[in-house]
């Protein structure tokens, strides 16, 4: 569980260099890699893609409510996309060094 | 057999206890503002911000004929205040962008002037060619934190209109695109310059779409800046007024 720390501070980072206060991408972070942890499924890309919808769900929801009842331009969800892609990746990353 | 089991269970606890710190002391640090983490983080992702310079000039054929008016148009209005004794245009602060703005760090630019350059939050940060940016929201001696123009959540006042004359507030909805409501019977054109409420002499924004709701009697105006923020170098700071 500890190298799920890694997560969390590129959440962090994000954080801090946002115009957008208040954990909006180090909770998402938090939620995606505590999913990713306890899905018990065989295969890590399943519950990476469990764990990124759980994310992006969070992501829409908080982005519809901090633009007032709006939904974020294309151009900020290809952002939250990308943004959890790197999280899915040093997540698979750290899961490949684990079982080696 | 138990001796095993027994390590492993203590092992999860205490890595359940360190990620639980670690989460705990990041949000606080968040949360609070801490002193100190801005500059830092800022400063060490902006060495690896070497990106920025690869992608100037990759602005879209529209962008680019609208920058160019805008260019031709301020230039000319130089020349008529310079021959009419009215003196030169808003001398700013000129400053480079070294990090933020593309679609990993979308919705922030950090210039590298700051306090030090007399700096301070709220001041009005213009590209070259005198369109607006946004506003600086945080400062430190030679770093500048940009707020800028559609930022998820922000509301701006905007102008419409031959004689800027329709004010309205429009929302921020991520990455240089914002939202507002009009009614009907506004003579709104995609493609029309939107200028800033409270500076009305800067534009903002085009208007990129023109939606009618159904069944009632306003239409949403999606407005969109022209600039690439992805890949602006230069800024020029003009002090709040």
């Amino acid at each position: 569980m500890t190298p799920l720390i890694f997560p969390l501070l590129i959440g962090f980072v994000f954080d801090v260099l946002s115009g957008i206060k208040f954990g909006f991408y180090f909770i998402p972070a938090l939620i995606m890699s505590l999913t990713f942890y306890f899905l018990p499924f065989v295969f890590a890309w399943l519950n990476i893609l469990i764990a990124y919808l759980a994310a992006f769900s969070v992501f829409m929801a908080w982005s519809y409510f901090v633009a007032h009842m709006n939904f974020p331009s294309p151009g900020f969800i290809g952002h939250i996309a990308l943004y959890l892609i790197i999280i899915a990746v040093v997540l698979y990353l750290i899961n490949v060094l684990q079982k080696k | 057999m138990t001796f095993p089991l027994h390590k492993k269970q203590n092992y999860f606890k205490y890595s359940v206890l360190t990620v639980s710190s670690v989460a705990l002391i990041l949000l606080a640090i968040i949360f609070f503002k801490v002193d100190g983490a801005e500059a830092f983080v800022f400063r060490s992702f902006s060495k690896i911000n070497f990106l920025r310079a690869l992608t100037t000039g990759k602005n879209s054929g529209k962008a680019s004929l609208v920058l160019a008016k805008i260019s031709d148009l301020e230039k000319e209005n130089q020349i008529l205040r310079e021959s009419t004794g009215l003196g030169g245009t808003h001398p700013g602060i000129p400053a480079k962008v070294v990090l933020g703005g593309g679609y990993i760090f979308s919705d922030s630019l950090y210039i590298n002037e700051g306090s030090g350059s007399g700096i301070e939050n709220g001041d009005l940060a213009l590209s070259p060619e005198k369109i607006f940016v946004g506003r600086i929201s945080e400062t430190g001696t030679n770093w500048s934190k940009i707020e800028p123009f559609g930022l998820l959540g922000q509301k701006v006042a905007l102008r419409f209109g031959p004689n800027k004359e329709i004010t309205v507030e429009a929302s921020g909805l991520g990455r240089g695109e914002l939202i507002t409501e009009l009614p009907q019977d506004a003579q709104i054109t995609p493609g029309e310059t939107v200028w800033l409420g409270k500076n009305p002499e800067f534009p903002a924004g085009l208007v990129s779409e023109i939606k009618k709701v159904d069944g009632r009697e306003i239409q949403n105006i999606i407005i969109k800046s022209p600039l690439p923020f992805g890949s602006l170098l230069d800024i020029v700071i003009l002090k709040n007024r």
